[in-house]
Formats: C-alpha cells, structure tokens, sequence
C-alpha cells in the first residue's frame, strides 16, 4: 500500500523534524523541503494519469484544450504554492509565505484571462 | 435539431463531471476560491460555446435546409427526383420519335410514286448532354399509287413467245426494279436527312 508507506515516511520526517527544530533548525526545514519533492516526486505518475482521463474526457466532450491545459497550469500553480507557502509558515516566515500565496494568486489570474475574454465575448455576442 | 440538443447536453454533462473530479483536486489555501471561479468561469465558456455556434447557425436558414434532413430522408427525396426524370425523359423520347416518324412519312410521300407511308422507328436514350436519342431502326410501310403500273407500262414490250409458252416475266422486272428504285430512294433521303444507318432502315411494299 502506497499510502502506508507515505504515512510511514511522514511521520518519520516528523520525528527526525521535531529533533531536528531544537538542535538545529536551519537542518529541520531541510528535511521538510525534502520530504516535500519526495512525495510530489512519488505522486507524479499518478497525476500523469489522472489528467489523462481528464483530456480523454474532454476530448469527448469537445472541450478546448487550451481552456483545459490553462486550468491544469492553474492547479499545478496552486500546489506548488500551497508547497513553498507551508514551508514558509513552518519555518516561522508567515510573511514570505503571504508573498508567495500573493504571487500564486497573480499568476493564477494572469492565465485566467483568456477564460474570462472569452466569457466576456460570448456575453457581448449574446446580447443584440 | 434533436441530434444537435442532444449532443451539447451531453457534453454538458461530461463537462461538469469532469469540473468536478478538478475541484477534488483542488489545495486546501486561500488559492480554493481563486481556482472555483476559474474552474465556474470554464464551465460557463465550454457550454456557452456551442449554445452559441447553435444559436448562430439558426440565423441562416439555408444552414437548416441541409442539416435538417437526415440521410434516409435525403435518399427518398433523390429517388422521388430521379422517378420525375425518369418519367420526363421517357415523355421527351416519346415525343421526340412521334415528330421524327411525321417528318420521315412527309420527306417519303415528296418521292414520286408513293401514295400512303407508315413509318415505325425505334429511339434510344443518349446519355450526352443535349442529345435526345439516336435512332435505331426505321420501318416504313408503303403503298404505291394505282396508276404506278400504268405509268411506266405505256408502251408494253410485246410478249415474246419461245417454245409455245407465254411469259409474262418482263412486266414483273420492270415492276420489281421500278419498286427498288423507290426503295433506294426512301433510304438515301432518310439515311442523309436523319443520318440512320442504311441497313437498319427497312422498307415493306405493299
């Protein structure tokens, strides 16, 4: 079981975290930065075939892959921030994981645009 | 129509499972209601989309003439098309050989000779654009006039007697050359004016 083995090494991590963050703490957020790309790294294939069945999906559907492709950049832009953001917080450093959330948020619109253009064409284009 | 509501929704369908499956993926931050617009915002846009390539095509109305019809539909519609061709086609031929057996009878009845004509000819449909039908065989029934024997009968060759016996075999030559005549005749004037083979052209005397 994949996720035994994950929870096995979490709280491991843990362990070797709270020993660590007394003695020597620049070595704690270390371990956590690692534990961190261990798991993203361990899930990877399994997000590879989940957006798969997604495309397939919207293939079916007759969905633009743009729209979908930057929804998936969305999502991916959200962990990543979610990752550097909690790190941040462990390591005492609220207001650089406020600027990274920040960030994450502006680039999140940013790829929204051509969602929202859309809309806004589409709107126009109904109204007579 | 149906076929084409029924697709969207179908793909509607697909669309919000699919948007659904996306938000249990979503990070539990502050991020979650940036993305749920985002994710509502691409709902609204994939099933806007065909709503209005439907609503755009409504507008015209030759678009509906050829999407309406399905295709069994179509070929009833070719069919019952090429039935009234058909039909015309056959009209036209029939037509078209009653005027030519009216022409052939009047050019025939100019020859000297001939009192009363029938004309018979058979027509076959041509595929090439403009032509009507080229004709096969022409049959003409002929009577002579009364008089034709007299005619040419003025003088009579005095019968000559061989051994005994009479013959009348000269008057039965004159007639028989003076009707091949007129039959060479009736086939070099339909045979140049009608371009009809000369060996489908038949003629009958009576």
């Amino acid at each position: 079981m994949e996720i035994i083995r994950i929870v096995a090494l979490g709280l491991l991590t843990m362990v070797f975290y709270v020993i660590l963050k007394e003695r020597k703490e620049e070595f704690s957020i270390q371990l956590g930065l690692a534990f961190a790309a261990l798991v993203f790294i361990l899930m990877m294939g399994k997000i590879e075939s989940i957006l798969q069945v997604f495309e397939d999906l919207a293939l079916q559907a007759n969905v633009n892959m743009f729209y979908l492709n930057t929804i998936f950049k969305i999502i991916g832009i959200a962990y990543i921030a979610e990752f550097g953001s909690q790190i941040c917080k462990d390591a005492g450093s609220s207001s650089i994981a406020g600027k990274i959330e920040f960030a994450a948020k502006i680039l999140i619109m940013v790829l929204a645009i051509p969602i929202i253009v859309a809309i806004l064409e589409i709107i126009v284009k109904l109204i007579p | 129509m149906i076929e084409a509501l029924g697709e969207i929704v179908r793909n509607v369908a697909i669309i919000v499972l699919l948007t659904s499956f996306m938000e249990m993926l979503l990070p539990n931050s502050s991020l979650q209601r940036f993305i749920k617009v985002i994710v509502g915002l691409f709902i609204m846009v994939t099933i806007l989309n065909p709503i209005l390539t439907f609503l755009k095509q409504d507008m015209v109305i030759s678009s509906w003439q050829f999407n309406l019809p399905s295709k069994e539909e179509m070929d009833t519609v070719l069919a019952q098309g090429q039935e009234v061709i058909d039909f015309q086609q056959h009209q036209i031929i029939g037509e078209y050989q009653a005027r030519l057996e009216q022409q052939m009878e009047a050019m025939v009845k100019l020859i000297p000779d001939i009192n009363t004509v029938k004309c018979q000819i058979s027509v076959e449909p041509v595929d090439k654009i403009g032509g009507i039908g080229k004709i096969n065989t022409a049959d003409f029934w002929i009577t002579l006039r009364d008089d034709i024997h007299t005619d040419f009968l003025v003088e009579p060759v005095k019968p000559i007697i061989i051994d005994g016996k009479n013959s009348n075999a000269s008057v039965s030559t004159v007639i028989e050359e003076k009707q091949l005549e007129i039959k060479e005749k009736i086939t070099g004037v339909i045979a140049n004016y009608f371009n009809v083979d000369k060996n489908f052209i038949k003629i009958t005397i009576n």
